[in-house]
């Protein structure tokens, strides 16, 4: 210390002219030296200069030694600095252990929380899908257009809208991946469902990928009929093969087909989406895994995703209007839609149109784990500045004693970066444990790759750490470094008169307000749950079972392929019918949540029928006992029979509430007549009306359904799904199910059995991820403000002591004394209150689409966090008010 | 070969410049004038070249061998003044043991009888 005090500033001038001097001392001696040796001035000089040589080389060389020396000293100077001040910190965070507790917890959690949420946007928003290759350049095309009214962007395009895309001169290359497609892998007992993906041989060149294992299938092998290869993903490789590196060349019983493995995808590859993918098909060698004839020529089939490589410096305006002309003109030609236009959109889903509802959700979690990392930091700030309040004459008499303020502040902040970072380490711990539990239970469909502490969470913690550690240490360390000296040296530690510090308050305050706006948002999004699950689906799925059947009929031809298919699914109604606890059974040609058919109806003496903007009407074919199968209501008429279920029977129909109405808004639709097909086929019957039901999501706008009786033969196709109603809980049934139909047929391939309510459950995903966050993070945030209210009343209490003991010396009851304890702490978060609801109401719209039916100035939700944080008020002002009453008049009064 | 030509051994002033100091501190310019006097000017060593050394052994930590400290009341010009620290005088006894060793090796074989094969 007192080494220091002495030591000289070394800045460059000064190292310059120090050895300016002492050269000039150098000369001056050695010409006078040798002057008094008998050379004259000119002579002694010239003979100074010889004998030094290079004057300025060596003046340069000195004075970069000595500007290594300056530096190195002070680094050094800064480390001892640093060291004494953490030294000093830690000591002081030893004596109270309690405190020190208190705030590393307090900013574990806040840092801890933001950890959880950086490593999931990250994942989901900053960084594109791994594994390719200057993925700047890469994007995603859309076809944007009309839809019955609307202007939309579609999530798909078709293989011609996708060939267009090819000829355009902007991209370097262009190629698309498919929809996944769940496939079976070996039969029987035996056989696993994989997720398979349909690429071109382009895809992987375009992303620049490497395999992991083998190669990637060349374009060769990307060809109509060629001999079938698949690229298994690195995942997939390991859980099914065990990782073993013979897999390749063997040969998988995949789907329709036998594919040649010829090689692993890198570890994490899943193409452009972030969904797990288990195998990657030629797109055109395997086209009939997933779609089906047609769907190559037709451009009302939009089942691709492509993306391309921008030529370097194509802006994409240059390249949308150049695709968008090639895509109108072909299809002009082709009598497409004319007026679409083709947009370019970044490769990170989450930054386009088509952003999944999670990526929504994720980003406004991460502002919210923001802001109860915020509110730790007030609390830290507000313990802080307790603290330096109880230190006020220590800070003074440093202060008088000379040591300078900025030093000080530095020794502050030293100690609340210290205390950031051990919260950022307890903050790991939290993200460790709290980041697996948030990815398997909310955003499981995405292929995490890295563990929930990857590098760039560890670098973003600690930058999260400092910052904390700076912003909430800063404003007490100026504060503290600044007491107005005599007031602190002259008063002794019981007289402090009290000044409520502005700061303190208005931290209170705010703590106050963003607790309320988090449970505000927690509430919203627990109703919107609330409210999502318990909407009327049209069905009564609770105790329904969902079969589907996978069959490998082989070579036989189309027609009797599916006439096959139908036959077992007639079989096992007759047989599942019989097994103990099964109530009713049915089969029909959609299933709720997957892919509907629509097909077009006319009405005798009518030129057209309503169109609605969900398109439609959707027919679908069912065997007898369905709707109540389902518990679907019939409202008016009757569902089918038996009776209605064969090809001779009179053609029957009924329809939805929607296309009932829609149609005949008269509501005399029972007994009109129906053409479906067009305007030349026969009439069919309206016999039945039924509630809407669900089609495709939970929330969707209502759409014109009908159903027909399977066994007349009015809707082509093979029959999907065969439902079970069961008497009770339908799990317990699904294995004797499976068990039954699987045993049909050798030709049944597998046989999947699940409750329908495991067909609804991913529906409510995104709310139940935002209900979940926003109350785990809600309840964090109340728990560290009434942390911070309680730590700041009883402080005050404690430095209060000698007032109230005058008081109660003056003969103020134990019940004033409390209702001065309490008054503060209701009055502070009666403010925050009011300022929170302020900014739920001025901000609640932004939030309002990720939410389902609740305003999110919902006045309920609002009043009941009202009175929550009320409540936790009274409890946190609770034990100081006790505290207060205690205080003994005599040693209040006495402790000086 | 004339004395004044000799080359300059590498490490050669790492072991001149604290002998120099061994008496008691003195400023630059008498470490230059004591060294050119004591070795008659044999060396050819440049003046730059002494202050070069002199500036590098300066006190860095532990590491080097002199301490400057300040100038003195006495001379009225401005003149620095170098002291051997502990380390300087570690350095400088290596230093000279190094050199003896090394000028000795050398000695035995010029002095060895010359061998007739």
């Amino acid at each position: 210390m007192k080494k220091r005090l002495f030591r000289l500033k070394r800045p460059r001038e000064t190292i310059d002219s120090d050895i300016g001097a002492e050269l000039q001392f150098h000369f001056e001696a050695s010409i006078e030296d040798l002057m008094a040796r008998g050379l004259d001035r000119a002579a002694a000089r010239r003979e100074t200069l010889r004998r030094f040589g290079d004057v300025s080389g060596y003046r340069d060389r000195i004075e970069h030694i000595g500007r290594r020396r300056a530096a190195r000293e002070r680094r050094r100077d800064w480390l001892d600095i640093l060291r004494q001040d953490l030294a000093f910190g830690l000591r002081a965070l030893k004596r109270s252990p309690g405190f020190t507790f208190a705030i590393v917890l307090t900013l574990g959690l806040g840092i801890g929380a933001n950890a959880v949420m950086f490593g999931v946007v990250d994942r989901l928003v900053l960084r594109p899908p791994a594994h390719i290759t200057d993925p700047d350049q890469v994007r995603r095309l859309l076809v944007r257009g009309d839809f019955a009214g609307n202007i939309i962007t579609f999530p798909s395009v078709s293989y011609p809208d996708f060939q267009d895309f090819a000829k355009a001169e902007s991209f370097e290359s262009v190629a698309a991946q498919s929809f996944a497609s769940t496939m079976t892998l070996g039969r029987g007992d035996a056989a696993v469902r994989v997720s398979g993906v349909l690429a071109t041989a382009s895809f992987f060149t375009l992303l620049g990928l490497e395999p992991a294992h083998g190669r990637l299938f060349t374009a060769d092998e990307d060809r109509f009929g060629a001999v079938r290869t698949a690229v298994l993903s690195h995942a997939f490789w390991r859980r099914h093969f065990g990782a073993d590196p013979d897999v390749l060349g063997r040969v998988l019983d995949l789907g329709r087909g036998s594919y040649t493995v010829v090689g692993v995808a890198p570890q994490g590859f899943t193409g452009i989406n972030l969904r797990p993918v288990d195998v990657w098909l030629p797109l055109h060698a395997a086209w009939d895994e997933i779609i089906q004839d047609g769907w190559f020529t037709e451009r009302g089939w939009t089942w691709l995703a492509p993306i391309a490589r921008l030529r370097p410096g194509i802006t994409r305006e240059a390249a949308e209007s150049e695709t968008t002309a090639i895509h109108r003109a072909a299809s002009l030609e082709s009598g497409g839609e004319p007026d679409e236009t083709i947009v370019v959109e970044p490769l990170i889903a989450a930054r386009g149109s088509q952003a999944p509802d999670e990526s929504v959700v994720v980003r406004w979690l991460g502002g919210v784990s923001l802001i109860v990392l915020l509110i730790a930091c007030a609390n830290v700030t507000n313990l802080l500045l307790a603290r330096g309040m109880r230190w006020r004459r220590e800070t003074a008499i440093r202060l008088a004693l000379g040591v300078s303020r900025g030093r000080l502040i530095g020794q502050l902040l030293t100690e609340s970066i210290a205390l950031a970072g051990l919260g950022g380490l307890t903050g790991l711990i939290i993200a460790r444990w709290g980041g697996d539990l948030m990815r398997h239970a909310l955003v499981s469909d995405v292929a995490w790759i890295e563990s929930p502490v990857s590098t760039r969470v560890l670098v973003f913690t600690l930058i999260a750490s400092l910052l904390t550690g700076v912003i909430a240490g800063l404003v007490p360390a100026l504060q503290s470094s600044r007491p107005e000296l005599t007031d602190a040296l002259k008063a002794g530690s019981g007289y402090t008169p009290m000044r409520r510090s502005k700061t303190r308050v208005a931290l209170l305050v705010t703590q106050g307000a963003l607790s309320v706006v988090l449970l505000v948002g927690a509430g919203l999004f627990v109703r919107s749950l609330n409210g999502v699950q318990s909407l009327d689906l049209g069905m009564e799925a609770g105790r329904v079972l969902v079969a589907q059947i996978e069959m490998d009929v082989g070579s036989a031809a189309g027609n009797d392929r599916v006439a096959r298919v139908n036959d077992v699914f007639r079989e096992a109604i007759r047989r599942v019918r019989s097994v103990p606890g099964v109530e009713r059974i049915s089969a029909s040609r959609s299933i709720p949540f997957r892919a509907t058919s629509s097909r077009r109806v006319a009405v005798p003496g009518r030129d057209s029928i309503p169109r609605l903007s969900t398109g439609g009407p959707y027919i679908n074919g069912v065997t007898a006992d369905h709707f109540a199968t389902m518990g679907m209501t019939v409202l008016h008429g009757r569902g089918f029979a038996e009776a209605d279920d064969r090809e001779s029977a009179p053609r029957v129909t009924a329809l939805n509430e929607t296309m009932a109405n829609a149609i005949w808004p008269g509501g005399d639709a029972l007994g009109q007549c129906l053409q479906i097909g067009g305007s030349n086929a026969p009439c069919t019957t309206v016999v039945g009306i039924v509630k809407d039901p669900s089609r495709n999501t939970l929330i969707e706008e209502k759409s014109m359904q009908y159903y027909v009786p399977w066994g007349q033969g009015m809707v082509g196709g093979r029959l999907r799904g065969l439902f079970i109603r069961t008497t009770a809980n339908p799990e317990s049934l699904s294995e004797a199910v499976r068990r039954q139909i699987q045993d049909l047929d050798p030709a049944i391939r597998f046989v999947d059995v699940q409750p329908l309510q495991s067909l609804i459950d991913p529906q409510t995903r995104t709310w139940k991820l935002g209900a979940t966050m926003f109350t785990v993070f809600g309840v964090l945030a109340l728990v560290v403000a009434g942390i911070g209210l309680y730590s700041v009343l009883a402080f005050n209490v404690a430095q209060r002591t000698r007032e109230l003991g005058v008081r109660a010396a003056l003969g103020a009851t134990s019940d004033r004394l409390i209702s001065l304890v309490f008054r503060e702490g209701i009055r502070l978060t009666a403010a925050g209150v009011v300022l929170g609801a302020v900014i739920v109401l001025l901000a609640g719209r932004a939030i309002a689409p990720l939410l389902y039916e609740v305003s999110p100035r919902d006045p309920a939700v609002l009043g009941i966090v009202a009175l929550v944080l009320m409540l936790i008020a009274a409890l946190a002002s609770a034990l100081p008010a006790w505290r207060a009453t205690r205080v003994e008049p005599n040693e209040a009064l006495r402790a000086e | 070969m004339a004395a004044g030509d000799l080359k300059l051994l590498q490490g050669t002033l790492d072991v001149l410049v604290p002998k120099a100091l061994l008496p008691g501190p003195r400023h630059s310019y008498g470490v230059a004038q004591w060294i050119r006097e004591t070795t008659d000017d044999a060396l050819n060593i440049e003046d730059g070249a002494r202050y070069t050394a002199l500036h590098r052994m300066e006190k860095w930590k532990n590491g080097s061998g002199c301490r400057r400290i300040g100038a003195s009341r006495k001379t009225i010009r401005k003149a620095k003044y170098y002291r051997l620290t502990s380390a300087g005088r570690k350095q400088l006894q290596t230093g000279t043991r190094d050199w003896t060793q090394y000028a000795e090796a050398v000695f035995k074989v010029l002095e060895a009888p010359e061998v007739v094969a």
